[in-house]
């Protein structure tokens, strides 16, 4: 088992954040019932201290639930502001731990007419995921961080009881892992959190999604996945060769659509373990199932990654991201996350050295497509 | 360059004005990442209604922002590894560059498109029609067509109730030679101040400034935009639209004296205000919040803008029942001055 590592010691974001995951197996809670019960805490959290969060160097808890590794995982994120000059009397990261740590201890504070309108907010946060065709084909095959599909008469039928059962659960998980990203200090920023016995290592290493196509009605655009098996991730380097990789054959795909169809694409990359990576292409419109035939034939006919200049846009492309990431704090517990999940160092994290050109075309070489699935639009009703 | 410190905030900057005009600001910062901004003393607010004899089309402030961070900039600034991003308001305009590479020769790059005047008739010609649904919802579009609304009622005369985004009629009226001319008058030193950020010393960035070739100060003859604004009332207290729309829109725009006037009455800490104005009495105000959510209405957005003389807040907010959130508007507004806590102010 690899070593995993919780700690980013930076200070250009002059954020200090920190990130709880709690694994659950699929089969010990419903997930109705987590991704109703992030929303209640982020809406109304129960911590003990009078004063508010954001009066510890404005700080702010969120929560959410998501498919991890063919089960579930509830991450809380604390973040607060980094700069010890702005405080003179207290110690508002300690202060922010403990009601971080209350948050997860005590859950949420609501009345009946708070927790139905806590419903309402996560129904109506879920039915934008519901229509979007690329992160509904992602829930389908339960791809790490993706919501899975909600059954909506379970969901409006969870309980006030329901939530306080699965806060317990929760507690009681013995599967959990932490990321601290923020400014080294003399003291373990994590020393004051529960200790879990299992980190995350063992989870995602044989997982592999599946699902059938599909079509719905609610759809305004269509989407294409591929799932492709790649070449094995070693190193934090070989996930940046990938996004490069991944983003010249989009590209290549995104010209053929263009060409053939007139319509527009978009896309994003997962790595879905060590070996295996999905790439998600959103298209504009009905025509992806209009010609569905021609997909499915044609498409990969017409694909050219060899293309000097698609290599040399995408590789400008990953030049900005780097400086993206030096940028957003977001992008960059992103990174450390899926590094987390790989269970890669964070040695070369902001200095990773540049991906070449032949590195990439050696990457694409290996890519085998293991499966195809769409989403696109169902004429005339619904058939979810 | 002179150091300046904010207070107890360990962030100290340094500035520095060149005896061609040019303020030059520099943060020093601890990190890989390097950034550089040009900002123009000049928005999308039209203080001209002609320069050297050509009339300046509406919307023409926006159009030249776009001109100079064209797709052809950010590409080239791409291939330096540098990202190139713009914004413009109503007071100034700027121009920004991150990169792990030279931020030197990334700003060099961009006062070059300006120097040059690096855009032709062509160029405005392509982005009107690249970017023609974007304009067309500036008259089309229901949301902004009551934002548009609720300034009209704020404001009799000012040119700051009609925002400076221009309709699809009124990009037509825009051409590369009046925008020229507006460059002309402010993408000049005098009117430009370049910031810096990243790992180097006040002496490095000074010497690398002073280096670069910078656009000068040309003479201009221009006709002022003039108005007049009774700022003691406002033109309409309410307007109903009946507009295509998935729910119902209730904006509340507040209309602040004139800026001279508040200036000689409170001094210019009144405008340091405006950065928690905002904040303090609404988006983190939970009072406010609580009282909108326990009718069931929701925030969309607040505004604060500032152009010329005219300050405005403006309050987005949806709700199905126009009544009662015009109660609950009327009732936490009537009291303003008790609805600022101290702590929240510290906050």
């Amino acid at each position: 088992m690899s070593q995993i590592e919780n700690y980013l010691y930076t200070s250009d974001y002059g954020q200090r954040i920190i990130v709880r995951r709690v694994f659950l197996k699929s089969s010990d809670v419903v997930f109705e019932n987590l991704y109703l019960l992030a929303e209640l805490l982020n809406m109304a959290p129960c911590y003990t201290d009078k004063k508010l969060l954001s009066e510890y160097a404005d700080g702010k808890a969120t929560f959410k639930a998501y498919c991890y590794g063919g089960g579930y995982v509830f991450e809380g994120r604390l973040c607060q502001t980094q700069n010890k000059n702005l405080f003179f009397f207290n110690n508002p990261y300690k202060k922010g731990i403990s009601i971080f740590n209350d948050i997860f201890e005590l859950g949420f504070k609501t009345d009946e007419k708070g927790f139905l309108a806590a419903k309402e907010r996560a129904l109506a946060n879920y039915l934008l995921v519901k229509k979007d065709p690329s992160k509904n084909l992602e829930g389908r095959m339960e791809i790490n961080y993706a919501i899975p599909n909600i059954d909506e008469k379970l969901f409006n039928e969870v309980t006030y009881d329901d939530e306080k059962l699965l806060l317990k659960a929760i507690k009681s998980s013995t599967v959990g892992e932490y990321l601290f990203l923020g400014e080294k200090s003399k003291k373990d920023p994590l020393a004051l959190l529960p200790k879990y016995q299992d980190d995350f290592s063992s989870l995602t290493s044989s997982y592999l999604p599946s699902s059938k196509s599909f079509s719905s009605a609610d759809f305004s655009s269509e989407a294409l996945t591929y799932l492709f098996k790649i070449k094995e991730i070693k190193t934090s380097h070989d996930i940046e060769v990938l996004k490069v990789s991944s983003d010249i054959l989009f590209k290549a795909i995104s010209l053929s659509f263009m060409k053939s169809l007139s319509t527009k694409t978009s896309y994003s990359m997962h790595v879905v373990n060590k070996e295996t990576m999905a790439l998600e292409i959103v298209a504009e419109g009905s025509r992806l199932s209009e010609n569905q035939s021609y997909f499915l034939n044609d498409l990969e006919k017409t694909i050219n990654t060899n293309n000097a200049d698609l290599i040399s846009s995408s590789l400008n492309d990953y030049a900005l991201s780097q400086v993206e990431l030096t940028i957003h704090s977001s992008k960059a517990i992103e990174k450390a996350l899926l590094l987390q999940d790989l269970g890669i160092s964070f040695e070369s994290f902001f200095k990773e050295p540049d991906v070449k050109a032949e590195e990439v075309k050696e990457s694409l070489a290996g890519f085998k497509e293991i499966n195809k699935l769409t989403a696109t639009i169902l004429r005339g009703k619904t058939n979810d | 360059m002179i150091k300046n410190d904010l207070g107890h905030l360990n962030c100290p900057f340094y500035e520095q004005k060149l005896e061609n005009g040019l303020n030059v600001i520099f943060v020093p910062r601890k990190s890989e990442l390097k950034s550089g901004v040009i900002y123009i003393a000049q928005g999308g607010y039209p203080h001209d209604e002609e320069i050297n004899s050509s009339k300046i089309p509406f919307g023409s402030a926006y159009f030249l922002e776009k001109m100079i961070m064209s797709y052809k900039t950010k590409n080239e600034l791409k291939a330096m590894k540098t990202n190139g991003t713009s914004h413009i308001d109503f007071s100034y305009t700027c121009f920004n560059v991150d990169t792990l590479g030279d931020v030197f020769s990334a700003i060099q790059l961009v006062l070059n498109k300006i120097c040059t005047l690096d855009f032709n008739e062509d160029d405005v010609e392509k982005f009107k029609q690249d970017n023609a649904s974007f304009f067309q919802k500036q008259s089309d579009d229901p949301l902004i067509q009551t934002k548009k609304a609720c300034l009209n009622n704020l404001y009799f005369n000012s040119p700051i109730r009609n925002g400076f985004l221009p309709t699809k009629e009124q990009s037509v009226f825009i051409h590369a030679s009046s925008l020229k001319k507006l460059l002309t008058k402010y993408y000049a030193s005098n009117n430009m101040t370049i910031m810096i950020s990243g790992d180097f010393t006040p002496g490095e960035v000074i010497a690398k400034i002073k280096e670069m070739k910078v656009p000068g100060k040309t003479t201009t003859y221009s006709k002022a935009v003039s108005y007049q604004e009774d700022y003691s009332k406002v033109n309409h207290y309410n307007k109903t639209l009946h507009l295509p729309y998935n729910y119902n829109v209730m904006n509340l725009g507040f209309k602040f004296p004139e800026r001279k006037k508040l200036y000689d009455d409170y001094g210019i800490m009144m405008f340091e205000s405006y950065e928690i104005i905002s904040k303090v009495l609404f988006t983190e105000n939970l009072n406010f919040l609580k009282g909108l959510h326990d009718i069931k209405c929701d925030l969309l957005g607040v505004s604060l803008s500032q152009g010329g003389e005219d300050t405005y807040l403006l309050l987005t907010m949806k709700s199905d029942d126009k009544n009662t959130l015009g109660n609950y508007l009327t009732d936490y507004c009537s009291r303003l001055d008790k609805r600022l806590r101290m702590p929240t102010i510290k906050e």
